[in-house]
């Protein structure tokens, strides 16, 4: 079932501002769906919009398939927890969890009492209860916020960058557990983050955008292995795909000097945006693999891996393999790829080139 | 020589430590007279301004003077002791608390309305903010000159007002019912600049995020105002009711041109009564015992509003 849905929406400031323009997507019900891009990409204002607290400026919304575009927030019965988690000082924690329930009489009190209990155990704080917010760690802040959409019981639960004033290893075990919560309580969550990491690991589906733009839609491994454009292919991975403008003759692209790959595809043009990913670069080939040799000028030891960084082409690539490699900058190493890797983009329109036929099955392409 | 050799060494092991005590010593003496050259021009200001003034008043307050304001003959606590006694002077400070606290109420709630209307996002909301603080950019004589246009009892635009509702007029600055009224309405006019640029301050502080999250929630705009508005703006209303109760105390150049204390000391406030027996009737010896006990009487009430205050103002 369609739990929200937004058709060709778009987003203008003072009638020329347009920060976002022909937003269409929808979420299903019980869905994690990641809204993630660059900041300024205008993911804030597309949850800001299915919340009400941001007027729509053309296009539809859709809430539990009936038009909310005019709904004021309270009638939209969703849960918001924001990035500065938007406690009230002045509270404790129970006070806290409860102010949003508070006045509505429909819910008893002996239910508020249960509900807030239930939130209380499934975030952890149940010795808290009497601490105001300032008396609290970073991450206690951030589970009183979830505390609090989740005894609203609100279907739906908003989320804005809700990890990003973490550290790093809080933050892990946030993901994991906001992850879990979604899951164990069958919330529709709409989460929105600029890390790629959490859009990755945390989300059912993901969308990116760019500059009010929608980039692409669907299971973040689809968009890994299938990116639309470069840009999903750049902001999805780390370290980033490496690319490279390629000319093509004979049906082959030039990767290096005496290293040309067989075109998957009929081209259309004479240039090309090559692309692989790091960790395909590898140290060593198998049967139909091509190599190439170039003087390493970085190398990144992060224990289980190491990444060396080499110019091609004037462009600056990394490859990423598994394991320590004692290897010096300035060294001159082979490197071995499957011509099944590349990916191909259009110069011009940045969008990946549609392989024709199925010769190389990277998953579904979503858009 | 063998004599020598260790008392040589000794000398050296004395030497040492010597001279760091030396070096400490002497920026021991040389680092606070840095710090206090920095502090001298206020401290030269303070003293003629504020300290000087305070103890001479006080002093003054146990003698009676002459006419140039020297002391003659010491009479102890007489001064203080006719002063309670005077039913002109405790008319004169029941009026002043009236006043206070009237003053004080009415801009404080004005200003919180006029804030909490000015922190809307509306059109042409920068048009009101100004105008709303613009009273703070008028002096009190500019001020007073036209209040007392508002007032004049035929062509001032209150009686005109009144008329229209059929009410006869009324001589606001004359007559004993009124006077302090009208004082009292020309002050919080002047003072509601001030207050209401601090109190938007104060409400433009509170992170917009909370109000969004009470939005969602769907809280009634008077349980938001009571329960987070106010709360959360409580350390500015604090600062601005110790500052206009303050300033209220003080009140002196409206009463000057208004009314010059009449009706029959209907507006003689504290600070005028000081002013009349210091410098009209140059009773300097009671007008101290005056001052003192209006420093007094600020003094504790700021205490007591502290005390008061602990419990209710949210510091963040």
């Amino acid at each position: 079932m369609t739990q929200i849905e937004m058709k060709d929406v778009s987003k203008t400031y003072n009638r020329k501002n347009t920060v976002l323009e022909g937003i269409d997507f929808s979420v299903e019900k019980g869905e994690f769906f990641v809204l993630v891009g660059p900041s300024g990409c205008g993911k804030s204002t597309i949850l800001r919009m299915i919340a009400g607290l941001e007027e729509i400026s053309e296009g539809e919304l859709l809430i539990a398939d009936s038009l909310a575009n005019d709904l004021l927030p309270k009638e939209r019965n969703v849960s918001m927890v924001f990035q500065n988690y938007a406690l009230y000082p002045h509270m404790t924690v129970k006070e806290n969890i409860l102010f949003g329930i508070g006045h509505q009489q429909k819910v008893s009190k002996i239910e508020k009492e249960e509900r807030l209990a239930k939130a209380l155990e499934l975030v952890q704080l149940q010795e808290f209860i009497d601490r105001k917010p300032r008396e609290l760690s970073g991450g206690q802040r951030q589970r009183v916020a979830l505390a609090r959409a989740i005894v609203s019981e609100a279907p739906i639960c908003l989320m804005d960058e809700p990890l990003s004033n973490l550290d790093a290893k809080l933050r892990a075990q946030m993901r994991m557990e906001i992850r879990q919560l979604q899951q164990r309580l069958g919330l529709t969550l709409v989460y929105v983050t600029h890390d790629q990491v959490e859009a990755m690991t945390m989300g059912d589906r993901i969308m990116i955008l760019n500059q009010g733009h929608v980039q692409q839609i669907g299971k973040p491994i689809d968009i890994y292995n299938d990116p639309a454009n470069t840009f999903v292919a750049s902001f999805i991975g780390s370290p980033q795909m490496n690319f490279m403008e390629t000319t093509v003759a004979d049906g082959y692209s030039k990767i290096a000097t005496d290293v040309s790959a067989q075109l998957p595809f009929i081209p259309e043009k004479s240039k090309y945006l090559v692309a692989i990913r790091p960790e395909k670069l590898k140290s060593q080939g198998d049967a139909g693999d091509l190599n190439f040799k170039v003087y390493i000028n970085a190398v990144e030891q992060l224990g289980n891996e190491t990444i060396l960084g080499f110019e091609l082409n004037n462009e600056q690539w990394k490859a990423k393999w598994n394991g320590q490699w004692a290897i010096q900058p300035g060294e001159l190493i082979s490197i071995y790829f499957s011509p099944q890797d590349l990916y191909y983009f259009d110069v011009d329109s940045r969008e990946q080139v549609v392989l024709s036929g199925g010769q190389q099955q990277r998953g579904e392409v979503t858009v | 020589m063998m004599l020598e050799q260790p008392s040589a060494t000794g000398m050296k092991s004395v030497d040492k430590p010597k001279r760091i005590g030396n070096k400490r010593r002497r920026r021991a003496f040389v680092n606070p007279l840095v710090g206090w050259t920095f502090l001298l021009p206020s401290i030269v200001l303070l003293a003629v301004f504020v300290f000087y003034p305070v103890l001479k008043t006080i002093y003054l307050s146990f003698f009676l003077t002459d006419f140039a304001g020297n002391p003659t003959v010491f009479v102890g606590l007489s001064n203080f002791k006719d002063l309670f006694t005077s039913s002109d002077y405790l008319m004169s400070l029941v009026y002043t608390l009236i006043f206070v606290a009237g003053t004080v109420l009415a801009t404080v709630v004005i200003s919180v309305l006029l804030a909490l209307l000015a922190n809307e996002k509306l059109k042409g909301v920068g048009f009101f903010r100004t105008v709303y603080a613009s009273t703070m950019g008028i002096s009190v004589s500019v001020a007073a000159v036209f209040w007392m246009f508002l007032f004049n009892p035929s062509i001032g635009i209150m009686n005109r007002f009144l008329h229209v509702f059929g009410i006869p007029a009324i001589s606001w600055l004359t007559n004993p019912h009124w006077a302090l009224f009208a004082i009292a309405l020309s002050t919080v006019w002047m003072n509601i600049g001030f207050s209401f640029l601090i109190l938007l301050g104060g409400l433009q502080n509170i992170s917009p995020s909370l109000y969004e999250s009470v939005k969602i929630n769907g809280v009634p705009y008077f349980k938001q105002l009571r329960k987070i508005t106010l709360p959360l703006l409580s350390p500015t209303l604090f600062f601005v009711i110790v500052i206009s109760i303050i300033n209220a105390f003080q009140t002196f150049g409206q009463v000057d041109m208004l009314t010059k204390g009449g009706p029959s000391n209907h507006t003689n406030l504290l600070v005028y009564s000081i002013y009349q027996d210091a410098f009209v009737n140059h009773q300097f010896g009671s007008a101290s015992a005056e001052t003192v006990v209006l420093a007094v009487i600020i003094f504790v009430l700021t205490i007591l509003q502290f005390k008061l205050g602990e419990k209710r103002v949210h510091y963040q």
